[in-house]
């Protein structure tokens, strides 16, 4: 009788399939001629005659297995004919063939354990992707910070006065100039302030943000125009400096042109020649400014030595170090110190690079926050190295028969190596993409918390630090369990239980305490920005919006003009319908301003003008309290009856009140500013407000009726409108109102109140999200390490588990033992955890608002957390062992 | 006998039906066909089996291994829902195309 199977399969040629599909065939066909011939032997054929008859069913077999090979080819997947393939190739060339084998292999386990392979992938993308992202925050941030030629020797020149409390502070002109003239150690030295211009002669005239800048500004950075020229020496003269240079930016808006022509435009009144446009990404000192002014001082004002308003930029010459440049600097000093002590006594200069200068306030949070990530994209692959680890252990029975069977070491651990390859490579690539999509979404968010000079973009370096990071996820994820597979193949895998287990514990124990850590950090972050959200300002923001107004100084020379064009203009915004009040301050809050000047109450009159007290010092229209909702605590707001022909009356805020007169009623006392001789009765103390920012108490502080002030400088406004009708018709509406009164006169900033205040507490809402976003990712992996240990101690240990429940053990005493291991790293890791905490509390204190005194509650309350959780990740997988039948467990293995 | 042409064009909507009210292995469908036929039909195995793998492809039906006490493992085919719903679907077109060459073929002269 004919053996049909080895009919078939001498007969039938398919190309590679997947292993057994083959046999499989053969065997379909083989029964069904099988079937064919024992039909033939029942119709009385002979044994031979129905040997043919069955035959007969497939005569032509090289076309029947084209067909049958061409459609089983189609219908594989691309990696199953990968692999067939290499199967049939590994008869020739049986390395490679093993390898293409082994790397579909690992595909092949990879896509059984979707979930592992999931969580696997996912860990290691968003650990790729977060570190790549805040890398590339921290490169825009710190390393772009200075992006001109030589950035090394760029220099930042200030002046100090230790005695006085200053620290870096502005530079006079006269220091400036003398600077220049005497030191040995620069190439060139430039000054420059900021300065914002009335932008007329244009359809919507506008405030534009400037720099006056003397004429080595440009030359100083080695910055060269993309059209045009910079400033020439002679341009820093008076009467010549009717030139500016400008931005793209600026020169597109206005200009709508691309080409620079003999252009002109209006600055405060002044016929300006446009001379150069500096190329996009030119943004100094800030990306603000638009303009560039050549910084054009009167001989007197060169002369000055007490007005320190300036920034001072320099260039080292070569090959010269900090060191001596601040030698020399400090030489320059003392001598002008020696000639000028009414002005310079106790001021020296004051040194860094402009890189320091930039980034050194970023520096300290940027790299807590690298670090962070690193740590969690290394907790991310070190947990994945276990669970990789944890798999191979459950196949120890495997691979000892495959070593029994002859296997080779480098064939036992190839397939696990590629396993990490494969996780690293999808991770690594997926981790990048998510990088490229955050940076192009959250491009402006990321620009508007991180103040970088440079535009946050995902650069080569950025792409080759995630290249970087796939590859040690890669040897992290691939060594570790390689290196414990070769570890056990010594041993014997099936002896090989305990090895490897203190590594893993040591692993969980670092998760769990860097999870702990992450948490206080975050908790302090949201305590801070829930308390920041409820702080009350000390006004109503809801309905309410700014415009800010700076007269031109030419037409609007003097107190009465200015006091006259705010009076008129107030008027025809009150008069828009829907417009609740409308009123104006000359320094609006949470603007991180606050003017301060000395003052002289009564008392103080035999007082030198040094010795007098300081406050905070704001020139107020009427209605700007009841605009602003500010609660009046005793006497009466200013009004229009304040006016210049009128008595002299002033408000006081809380904190002045209390500290100027601290037993005593404020009210109907007198005070006066040390520079102005007139009296000023308190007419009324009203409650404090947030003038610097949300998080920063108010100062002392007076207001003066803007109707009444003294201060022909004071050319700017605040106003401040109440409405009940849609912002944007407002605006609209306020616009017109002001071109009605004077059409050159520029809006240089319009804000919706409450906008404000979202804006201030944008960053630690920011913090508060990422900060808790880590933490749960943190608490995530911590878990999962913790649950794969006791997972781990459950299957190694469930012959042992069925011994004892045999011999009577109680649940209790089960969850004891597979817990142990896992709950003793898990309360070391707690304990370490909260140690490093107290340091992060200390270091949070200075650097989150109103996190001070919190640190008790908030490690008890984190300490209490983890714990559940611990017990949680413990518990489940414990559970399992409790469940475990004595006489299944004692058949195990 | 009939060409091949005639046996093509029928015979998935054989297969689906002989498999309509019971599974059956490859070599008893060929044979259903046969005598149900009085053997004007004839399915070799070198036709009926990629028609078989082809059905399977395309998920109207689905074939197991059984081991039947006694006998060696076959592999069985069942219909499966979409296989009902396109056997019913292919009897409506069967009996339309029959109708219609009929009209022309018997119409009357």
């Amino acid at each position: 009788m004919t053996d049909w199977t080895d009919y078939v399969s001498k007969n039938l040629r398919l190309p590679p399939l997947q292993a057994g599909r083959e046999c499989e065939i053969v065997e379909d066909v083989a029964r069904q001629l099988e079937d064919a011939y024992q039909d033939a032997l029942a119709t009385g054929l002979s044994s031979e005659e129905a040997q043919v008859a069955a035959c007969q069913h497939i005569t032509d077999w090289d076309e029947f297995s084209r067909n049958i090979g061409e459609r089983e080819r189609a219908r594989m997947l691309p990696v199953d004919r990968w692999a067939a393939d290499a199967s049939a190739c590994s008869v020739g060339n049986a390395w490679f063939g093993g390898l293409r084998t082994d790397l579909i292999s690992a595909i092949r386990t990879l896509r059984r354990n979707p979930a592992f392979s999931l969580l696997a992938v996912s860990a290691i993308a968003i650990g790729v992707a977060a570190t790549v992202v805040t890398f590339c925050v921290l490169y825009s941030a710190l390393w772009k910070a200075v992006p001109y030629p030589r950035p090394q020797e760029l220099l930042s020149v200030a002046e100090s006065n230790p005695r006085d409390g200053v620290v870096a502070g502005a530079v006079s002109a006269a220091n400036f100039y003398d600077w220049q003239a005497q030191n040995q150690c620069f190439s060139a030295i430039a000054a420059h302030a900021d300065w914002n211009f009335n932008l007329t002669g244009v359809a919507e005239p506008e405030r534009i943000h400037g720099e006056l800048v003397s004429a080595d500004f440009f030359s100083v950075l080695e910055a060269v125009p993309d059209q045009g020229r910079t400033f020439r020496p002679d341009e820093e003269d008076a009467g010549k400096s009717n030139v500016v240079v400008v931005s793209p930016r600026f020169w597109r808006r206005i200009f709508g042109a691309d080409t620079l022509a003999s252009q002109t435009v209006t600055l405060n009144g002044s016929k300006m020649a446009v001379v150069g446009i500096m190329p996009t990404g030119f943004a100094y000192p800030n990306k603000e400014v638009e303009i560039w002014v050549p910084l054009s001082l009167s001989p007197e004002n060169r002369q000055n030595r007490q007005g320190r308003w300036l920034q001072v930029v320099a260039r080292m010459k070569p090959g010269i170090t900090l060191e001596a440049v601040q030698r020399n600097m400090d030489v320059i000093s003392q001598q002008l110190q020696n000639a000028y002590p009414t002005s310079n006594l106790g001021w020296t200069s004051h040194i860094v690079s402009l890189h320091e200068n930039q980034v050194g306030k970023l520096r300290r949070p940027l790299l807590l926050l690298q670090a962070g990530v690193v740590f969690l994209f290394l907790t991310a692959c070190f947990n994945i190295a276990g669970l990789v680890i944890a798999r191979a252990t459950r196949r120890g029975a495997e691979f000892s028969t495959r070593v029994a069977l002859g296997a080779g070491r480098v064939r036992m651990i190839r397939p696990l190596f590629f396993e990490s390859i494969l996780f690293a490579g999808c991770g690594g690539s997926v981790g990048i993409l998510i990088a490229v999509g955050t940076i192009a979404f959250l491009r402006s968010k990321l620009e508007q918390i991180v103040p970088t000079l440079g535009p946050i973009s995902l650069d080569p370096v950025a792409l080759a630090l995630g290249a970087l990071l796939t590859l040690a996820s890669l040897l992290i994820c691939g060594l570790v369990p390689v290196l414990h597979a070769v570890r056990a193949s010594k041993r014997g895998y099936s002896h090989n239980k305990e090895r490897f287990l203190p590594v893993r514990q040591a692993m969980v124990v670092g998760q769990v305490m860097f999870a702990v850590t992450l948490a206080v950090g975050a908790m302090a972050c949201v305590r801070s920005f829930v308390r920041l959200a409820a702080v009350d300002p000390g006004f109503n923001p809801r309905s309410a919006l700014t415009v800010d107004l700076t007269f031109a100084k030419a037409k609007y020379k003097s107190n009465e003009q200015q006091v006259a064009v705010l009076h008129d203009l107030l008027e025809q915004i009150r008069s828009i319908p829907g417009v609740l009040s409308a009123g104006a301050i000359s320094d609006f809050p949470l603007r991180g301003n606050s003017m301060t000047f000395r003052l002289a109450r009564e008392q103080d009159r035999d007082l030198p003008p040094e010795k007098l007290p300081q406050a905070g010092v704001r020139w107020v229209t009427a209605d700007y309290f009841s605009s602003m909702q500010i609660r009046l605590l005793q006497g009466r707001f200013l009004d229009n009856h304040d006016s210049l022909s009128s008595p002299t009356a002033a408000v006081v805020n809380r904190s002045l009140a209390r500290q100027f007169w601290p037993s005593v009623d404020a009210l109907g006392n007198r005070i006066r500013l040390a520079d102005d001789p007139r009296w000023f009765s308190i007419v009324g103390v009203v409650d404090d407000v947030r003038q610097l920012s949300l998080s920063q108490d108010e100062v002392p502080a007076i207001y003066f009726p803007y109707a009444q002030k003294s201060q022909p400088w004071l050319n700017w406004a605040t106003l401040v409108v109440r409405s009940s009708i849609p912002a944007d018709a407002l605006i609209k509406a306020i616009r017109l109102r002001i071109r009605s009164v004077d059409s050159d006169q520029p809006i240089s900033k319009v804000e919706i109140l409450e906008q404000a205040i979202t804006d201030e507490i944008t960053v630690p809402k920011f913090a508060a999200t990422l900060s808790s976003t880590f933490t749960g990712l943190a608490f995530l992996l911590a878990v999962i390490g913790l649950a794969s240990i006791v997972a781990f101690a459950v299957t190694q240990r469930t012959h042992e588990i069925g011994v004892r429940m045999a011999l009577g053990a109680d649940r209790y005493q089960i969850l004891k033992l597979v817990m142990k291991q896992a709950a003793r790293s898990a309360l070391l890791g707690i304990a370490m955890g909260l140690l490093a905490s107290l340091f992060l509390l200390r270091l949070l204190e200075n650097l989150v608002y109103g996190v001070r005194g919190l640190g008790p509650a908030i490690l008890a309350q984190v300490c209490v957390a983890s714990l559940l959780l611990v017990l949680m990740a413990c518990c489940v997988p414990a559970m399992r062992a409790t469940h475990i039948e004595p006489i299944a467990a004692l058949h195990y293995e | 006998m009939f060409s091949n042409e005639l046996k093509k064009g029928s015979a998935e909507l054989l297969v689906l039906s002989l498999l309509e009210h019971r599974q059956r292995h490859g070599y008893e469908i060929g044979k259903m066909i046969e005598q149900l036929s009085h053997g004007q039909i004839v399915f070799r195995i070198a036709s009926l089996y990629p028609i078989l793998c082809r059905l399977e492809d395309r998920g109207l039906i689905a074939g197991r291994w059984i081991e039947r006490s006694g006998e060696r493992r076959r592999r069985f085919f069942r219909l499966t829902a979409a296989g009902r719903h396109f056997l019913q679907s292919q009897r409506d077109v069967w009996d339309d195309f029959v109708l219609a060459v009929n009209q022309i073929v018997r119409a009357p002269k």
